[in-house]
């Protein structure tokens, strides 16, 4: 008998072997994602990263909720609310019939529980509950906030996986506890990062960091059941890889797509391109302070520097859908102005005039501080190259300094640097965290910019963090946003687009810059 | 008994080395301009004194430089790695999960290398200076000199995208959950528990990447084969095989290859060692969760736990693969003793 060649044997083990991939029957209903989380922890009580809520918003529900966008503001599994007349008590009526993945009901007591622990944890959440002096739950379907100061952002605030409803019996079985000495009693972090005690349509059947996680439908939820049984949520960090995936048909929907990738898939037959407007901004920080900025310091020429500046070709770096806001408040928050049209923002006669006003018609050497970091695939360094060379239209010359952000974030903070590039994503979706911007906040003072220099700014600021009529609010954020238009210690460049791609097929893949994707609306 | 001693001193040496290690990569990850609380903490909370002040007594980054070691050090004499400050679970369990997928990845890899590497250079050498010699030379060097990050994404796009005859990145195909076994090698577990299609399905994920990976350590076996050979092949006891009438195909296999094989030996050792590292750019391009990864971001993030850990296990790698080399020579030529 003729012996096989050993040759075509092999070849055609190798080519068994790899067609014979991928043969075994998946769930009946399954949704592929592909993303490059950054999430560390399911415990809704710790997470904090931006990819955490896209998990955790179809796990755990919230007495508030966003149904699409994030200037929708519903009713999670609270279904009614009301504020005492000096704005300190919240009174919310819970959904009857509302059971937990466990079977056990909902109430409030495990609302109350929820929220103290999540206090009492410490996590890098917990700021949002700090104006809360005390919560109540009188009776099983009612909890009562008291807070220690008006909070326009309050109800926004409650959309947050910090105030996950937690299932307490399930989540103190597995030795998870809402007391003060929860840092080092509460020892549930590993459970819940594996599990879930939550009431929403699915449940965390697996995680494997690193490689997946896989929801499951939950059989005891209250709402609308999602159309497909599980999700699987692949860790893919290549875009490009995401994109071949898509185009094979391994997955359903590619989340991380760079302006590059987008292109190649654009038009193709089968798969849909979504571009969003992401809730992250790029801006410039100019130090106030004549010490650390010197020239840079000078008023005239930051107006000058915002207005020297080319928003239309780095609106072209950003990629499509990148749009330049008024200020530092994101288009799409309560409040916000529409974008500047990047053409007109730009007026480099002007800026040379306000040059010749401070005295430095000649210029001046600065140094510019950016890390190597890529914020929505646009790499920092190449943004801060462009900046380098509208910034030499008007004599000033730039030393770019690169640096890891872990080694830029120190002069940061400190206020120690004359002029850097830097980005921001909210950490929740109300025009109330853009306030850090505000001279003598937390990020106005980055820059060395005081409530002193700055009096009627700082004090419209504090007006519009607490007035809780949308009309009076809006109008305080409107003139926020007109006053650092018009002289700020900050250029705000973009506001990032988010690109993704999924399957044509598919229906409710919308973006919600909270939750990323709502999972459970996702049906074909 | 020889061997015996020799193995007990690798072994205690290897305790000293883990001294060693995590004190100099102590010492370096502290003198990095950074700051782990920033790495950590969210921008808000860094602007909070009390939570600053929380966070580094949670984890003794409020203690000095020695007793933080001096903490670390006892508890690594207990056998505990620590906390990783980012991921917030036990160094060990990190490893625990992320070193299987490299091993997983590492063994197909060197296995790749050793096979093909071996065969072609044997192959170069027999046909000495022919056009079969050169292309093998040629096709080495470039294995051996492409960038693998690259030569991934070309990969990729030929035998996954264009051709459709491999699968995608990943351990396993998108559809396919993990199968959570013992050894956290899927395809051993997956055999293990009688489920033969993801064992193939992941056998066949190994591909790609495997391929990849051993492209540099295949160049380097294929070099090093040739040039062993070549110099065996010129020594006069194989004129002597030649000259009694020994086939060329036994002059070859049984006089020549395991004289020639020492120095590819210590190459397949140090080849294997940098595989067992991880390597994080094809990790990240084959979406593959493997330890150097991890070790990329416990860097990043400035998370001294991990960062320690990792370095020691890589020493260890290092150590006992090196051991088992020496062991080899001994196997490999009679001559060596172990003193």
């Amino acid at each position: 008998m003729k012996k096989q060649n050993p040759l075509t044997a092999a070849t055609l083990a190798a080519a068994t072997l790899l067609a014979g991939g991928g043969l075994a029957a998946a769930p009946a209903r399954q949704l592929v994602v592909a993303l490059d989380p950054d999430y560390q922890t399911f415990d809704p009580a710790l997470a904090y990263e931006a990819y955490a809520m896209m998990v955790l918003h179809p796990v755990y529900d919230t007495l508030m909720q966003f149904e699409k966008g994030i200037d929708e503001l519903k009713y999670g599994v609270a279904e009614s609310s009301s504020i005492s007349s000096d704005g300190l008590v919240y009174t919310f009526k819970l959904r009857k019939g509302v059971q937990f993945a466990s079977g056990n009901p909902l109430t409030a007591a495990d609302v109350k529980w929820s929220v103290e622990r999540a206090i009492n944890l410490k996590g890098n959440g917990a700021f949002l509950a700090e104006g809360i002096a005390s919560v109540a739950a009188p009776d099983p379907g009612t909890v009562v906030f008291t807070l220690s100061g008006k909070d326009a952002s309050f109800l926004t605030k409650l959309t947050a996986n910090t105030f996950a409803v937690i299932d307490s019996r399930t989540a103190t079985a597995n030795h998870a506890t809402s007391a003060a000495d929860a840092p080092t009693a509460d020892k549930a972090k590993l459970w819940f990062d594996g599990h879930s005690a939550g009431s929403g349509p699915y449940v965390i059947e697996s995680y494997t960091p690193q490689v997946e996680v896989i929801l499951a439908r939950n059989p005891h939820y209250w709402g609308k059941a999602p159309y497909y049984d599980t999700v699987a949520l692949k860790s893919v960090k290549d875009p490009g890889a995401q994109l071949m995936m898509l185009q094979k048909g391994d997955i359903d929907v590619a989340f991380n797509l760079g302006a590059e990738q987008v292109k190649q898939v654009q038009g193709k037959p089968g798969i849909t391109v979504a571009k969003a407007q992401s809730m992250t901004i790029t801006f410039l920080l100019m130090n106030r302070d004549p010490q650390v900025g010197g020239p840079v310091a000078n008023r005239d020429v930051q107006k000058a520097i915002r207005l020297a500046l080319d928003y239309t070709g780095m609106q072209t770096i950003a990629g499509e859908g990148a749009v330049t806001p008024m200020a530092p408040f994101q288009v799409g928050f309560f409040g916000a102005l529409p974008p500047k049209d990047p053409k007109a923002a730009q007026n480099l006669a002007k800026a040379k005039e306000l040059m010749k006003k401070a005295g430095f018609e000649k210029g001046f050497k600065t140094t510019f501080e950016v890390s190597t970091q890529t914020v929505e695939g646009m790499d920092l360094p190449t943004l801060a190259q462009k900046i380098q060379n509208d910034l030499k239209q008007i004599n000033i010359e730039t030393e770019i300094k690169t640096s890891d952000i872990m080694v830029a974030l120190n002069p940061y903070r400190k206020g120690k640097q004359a002029l850097s590039l830097w980005y921001w994503g909210p950490d929740y979706p109300d025009p109330n965290n853009q306030l850090a911007f505000l001279p003598g906040n937390s990020v106005g003072l980055r820059a060395n910019w005081t409530a002193a220099m700055s009096p009627k700014l700082a004090d419209l600021g504090k007006k519009a963090a607490v007035e809780v009529n949308p009309k009076a609010r809006a109008a305080d954020l409107k003139a926020i946003q007109e006053a650092m238009d018009a002289d700020s210690a900050f250029a705000t460049l973009l506001q990032h687009a988010r690109h993704y791609a999924y399957r044509s097929e598919l229906k409710g893949a919308d973006y919600n810059d909270s939750y990323k994707l709502i999972l459970s609306k996702i049906s074909k | 008994m020889g061997l015996v001693k020799f193995i007990l001193r690798r072994v205690l040496f290897l305790g000293f080395l883990i001294i060693g290690v995590s004190l100099i990569v102590f010492v370096i990850s502290h003198t990095v301009p950074s700051d782990p609380v920033l790495a950590n903490l969210s921008q808000r909370n860094m602007d909070n004194v009390e939570m600053v002040a929380a966070y580094k007594a949670k984890w003794g980054l409020d203690k000095p430089l020695y007793a933080q070691y001096a903490i670390y050090l006892g508890a690594l004499a207990k056998g505990d790695l620590g906390i990783s400050i980012r991921t917030q679970r036990p160094v060990a369990t990190d490893l625990a999960q992320y070193f299987p997928a490299t091993v997983e990845l590492a063994v197909f890899a060197i296995i790749l290398a050793v096979v093909f590497g071996m065969a072609f250079g044997i192959l170069s050498a027999i046909k000495r200076n022919t056009a079969t010699d050169r292309l093998i030379r040629g096709a080495s060097v470039l294995g051996a000199s492409v960038p693998s990050f690259w030569l991934a994404l070309m990969v990729l796009l030929l035998f996954y995208v264009m051709l459709g005859i491999a699968p995608g990145p990943g351990r396993l195909g998108a559809r396919f959950p993990a199968p959570h076994g013992a050894t956290g090698l899927f395809v051993v577990d997956a055999l293990l528990a009688g489920d033969f299609p993801t064992a193939r399905d992941a056998l066949a994920h190994l591909v790609l990447p495997g391929l990849v990976l051993g492209a540099f350590t295949m160049g380097l076996i294929t070099r090093t084969t040739r040039s062993s050979l070549l110099e065996i092949l010129s020594m006069d006891f194989i004129r002597t095989a030649r000259a009694k009438g020994l086939a060329e195909a036994k002059v070859i296999t049984r006089h020549a290859l395991g004289n020639a094989l020492i120095p590819v030996v210590t190459v397949i050792g140090l080849g294997f060692g940098n595989l067992l590292g991880g390597m994080v750019l094809v990790e990240t391009i084959f979406a593959w969760p493997g330890i150097g990864r991890y070790a990329y971001q416990a860097a990043r993030n400035l998370d001294f736990p991990a960062i320690i850990g990792v370095s020691i296990l890589i020493a260890i790698n290092y150590v006992l693969i090196n051991l088992f080399v020496d062991i080899l020579y001994g196997v490999l030529d009679p001559r060596v003793r172990y003193e």
